[in-house]
């Protein structure tokens, strides 16, 4: 009986299956024959925007791509030599500040053609430097551009750059390998070929004459190509949990230094150089932890940072008030007001234990500059609540060291810098110095620092007596004259030429005697600000 | 119910009394055997020789700003090189902190610099202080008068630490790799009282010798390149 009803099962289940079976191949057959009569093609302009993506873009190069944006309804299409290019407009999201330069206009605009049905695409930068921006490449001519033009494959790589001045296209740079010509402006061109866009000297990129006749120049002898060196962009970001798209002050959270790019540039026989211009951005961190730029703040990170331990010392916070508030022109204002402006490095003042190989000092400037771009002063916590004329004249020397630490540090990172030609021919001098044997010995770092500190101090007693004296003859209310205060600059200077080899033993004497005198009378006087 | 109390409690104390003896005598032991205490003295020993009078005395006269056809180049550095020898034969006064310091986990904890052990590193703080033994350095004494530095603050002596000498070095304890071929040490340098600056030295033996074991770190190559292009 079980084997029956078994039998009875499987029987009903085969019937029902087939049912099904038959009935999907019906729908289906259905369905293709509705496929087979409802085929579009798309139009050019879809493929070429379906297709388009910034994904394989290398974020090395000097185009913030998470910025930009495509307005596809932006289009215009130009044939050249009897090919169409297409062209559509960009707009970045958040544009990127730039220090003060040659350059003043940034702008970008998305080139397409199809080749074999498919499309290519180039993105093209124009670097304007004639003080407008230009949002079309066929506009460059007419539009009397002045200024670089890159074009950039979707990889990221530049496979093109050409120099215009007032319309005129100069001879381009271009790589091989590309699979068609590039449009180019009218003018006759030298299409000189290099082998790699990253080459770095004339060697192995067969490159450019600087006069006229043969090679990339312009044919007038007025200039050529150069590979220069692009300090890379510094991205301060912010904590954007709240996706408002902005940046509070409480809300940043660290800055990064992008890595330096090289870029072609023209420099022309007049110039002495080009300066090279980073960028600044700003961008937020979502609640998803995605990145975007963001605009300006309205307020700056803190640059000049006040420790809490600063702030628990009652005599060092009164004194660092006093210098960087009260009083106009204060040396210490003006030295540290550099660290305001700079976005790249930070300057902190702290009160605390001496290092544990430097216990023997009262203060000190670390100059290890860390990730972060910190130079920090230490106020050794065992003189903090003591005599402030002692304490002003510390911090004076230590803010002293401190912007010449950012100063060197932004010229070895190739940043433009004033000039500051005795300091760096002492560096040079001292350095210089240096004999084999310490060359080669383990504490090489040790003897490059020693020589690093005496060419600061032989510099500061070079040029900072008078003014530093000026500063603590203000800030002690000018019980003494200033030549007296003078005294109390050599502080921490006492082991320079200026001091040992130059003065006599009683001007030396006097020195001393005058600094114990004056620095008596402010611990002891009744304006004393740490009583 | 008492004594039962007491049987139960008493050898849990026993176990807690030498268990605590034990950590007191880890503390107390300056170095591990004799190979440790004489291979820190010979690499304290090599870097108190690599001090010169001259770093620390400023007798020689930087360049003039611009050189002239009354004083050349050539003239400077004749007289340079004749002042140089005039004080070839100066002491240089040294104040060695009596302290050998353990570097602590706070500056441990700073990133560790390219091409060092990572294991060397943490040792460096974990060791423990010891005071140093002046008779145990063996260092140059036609040009360094060595003197251990006083460190009792607000006296006479520490107020004038920087005229009794042109510098006060300090040395952490040095930490060894198990076979002993490799070390890391810390040297604090101070020249005044506004003044100094303490560098990591990481180093190997070689032919009975300690050199150089890491590259020099990041930053000071960057200065020093751009420094000495200039």
């Amino acid at each position: 009986m079980k084997k029956h009803s078994f039998l009875k099962f499987t029987l009903s289940f085969f019937i029902l299956l087939m049912f099904f079976y038959s009935c999907e191949k019906e729908e289906a057959t259905e369905l293709e024959i509705t496929q087979e009569t409802e085929v579009v093609q798309p139009t050019e302009q879809e493929i070429i925007s379906s297709k388009f993506s910034l994904d394989g873009f290398d974020g090395s190069s000097d185009i913030a791509k998470n910025s930009l944006k495509i307005l596809w309804n932006e289009h215009k299409k130009v044939t050249l030599e009897e090919r169409e290019w297409h062209e559509y407009k960009m707009e970045e999201l958040v544009k990127i500040d730039l220090e003060e330069g040659e350059i003043t206009d940034i702008t970008y605009s998305l080139l397409a053609t199809m080749i074999d049905d498919n499309p290519a695409y180039w993105l093209l930068r124009m670097d304007s430097r004639n003080g407008e921006a230009y949002s079309s490449y066929f506009d460059l001519e007419k539009g009397g551009f002045t200024g670089m033009t890159y074009l950039y494959n979707l990889k990221g790589e530049m496979s093109m750059a050409r120099y215009y001045q007032k319309g005129n296209g100069f001879h381009g740079i271009t790589k091989i390998g590309n699979p068609i010509a590039l449009p180019a402006p009218s003018a006759s061109r030298c299409d000189f070929k290099v082998t790699s866009s990253n080459c770095a000297g004339t060697s192995d990129c067969g490159l450019l004459q600087s006069t006229g006749g043969s090679g990339c120049g312009n044919g007038g002898g007025k200039g050529g190509y150069r590979r220069v060196r692009i300090p890379g962009d510094i991205i301060d970001r912010y904590n954007d949990h709240n996706n408002d798209g902005k940046g509070q002050p409480n809300e940043y959270s660290h800055t990064i230094f992008m890595p330096d790019r090289y870029k072609w540039v023209w420099v022309s026989n007049t110039s002495s150089g080009h300066i090279p211009q980073r960028g600044q951005q700003y961008q937020g961190i979502r609640s998803d932890g995605s990145i975007r730029n963001i605009p300006r703040p309205s307020a700056q990170p803190k640059r000049i940072i006040i420790d809490k331990s600063v702030k628990s010392n009652p005599c060092v916070k009164r004194v660092l008030d006093i210098l960087t508030t009260s009083m106009s022109n204060h040396l210490l204002k003006q030295t540290i007001g550099k660290f305001k402006k700079d976005a790249e490095f930070k300057l902190t003042f702290s009160v605390g234990a001496m290092p544990k190989g430097n216990s023997g000092a009262d203060a000190i400037t670390l100059d290890r500059v860390t990730s972060n771009d910190e130079i920090r002063i230490i106020i050794n916590k065992n003189n903090a609540n003591n005599n402030p004329l002692e304490l002003a004249r510390l911090l004076i020397h230590e803010a002293i060291h401190a912007e010449i630490i950012r100063h060197v540090h932004k010229k070895s990172r190739n940043q433009v810098v004033e000039d500051r030609a005795r300091l760096f021919q002492l560096f040079s001098y001292h350095i210089g110095l240096l004999s084999k044997q310490e060359l080669d010995s383990p504490h090489l770092e040790s003897h490059i620092r020693k020589k690093m500190s005496k060419a600061q101090h032989d510099y500061m007693s070079e040029r900072f007596i008078k003014p530093i004296a000026q500063a603590l003859h203000q800030f002690d209310g000018g019980k003494f004259t200033l030549k007296d205060y003078e005294s109390l600059a050599w502080v921490g200077l006492e082991e320079t030429y200026n001091y040992l080899g130059r003065m006599t033993e009683a001007e030396r004497n006097r020195i001393e005697q005058k600094s114990a005198e004056i620095l008596n009378k402010a611990l002891n006087h009744a304006s004393n600000i740490c009583k | 119910m008492q004594a039962i109390s007491v049987n139960r409690i008493l050898p849990l104390l026993m176990i807690l009394i030498f268990s605590c003896k034990d950590q007191k005598k880890e503390v107390n032991i300056p170095f591990q055997d004799t190979k440790e205490e004489a291979y820190s003295y010979e690499i304290y020993s090599q870097l108190i020789n690599g001090h010169k009078y001259l770093d620390y005395v400023g007798l020689l006269p930087p360049p003039p700003p611009k050189f002239t056809e009354e004083f050349t180049e050539e003239d400077f550095w004749k007289e340079h090189d004749s002042l140089k020898m005039i004080f070839k034969d100066s002491i240089l006064k040294v104040a060695i902190s009596p302290v050998l310091f353990n570097l602590g986990k706070e500056e441990v904890d700073q990133p560790i610099k390219k091409g060092v052990p990572k294991e060397l590193y943490e040792k460096l703080g974990e060791i423990n202080e010891v005071n140093l033994d002046l008779d145990k350095l063996s260092y140059d004494k036609n040009r360094i008068g060595l003197s251990l530095l006083d460190t009792i603050r607000n006296t006479e002596k520490w107020k004038n630490r920087f005229k009794a000498s042109n510098v006060i070095l300090s040395y952490s304890r040095v930490a060894f790799s198990r076979d002993y071929n490799e070390a890391l040490v810390v040297e604090g340098v101070t020249s005044s009282k506004v003044d100094g600056f303490s560098t990591m030295i990481h180093l190997k033996r070689e032919n009975g010798k300690w050199v150089s074991a890491s590259p020099m770190n990041k930053g000071t190559k960057l200065m020093y390149k751009t420094l000495n292009l200039n």
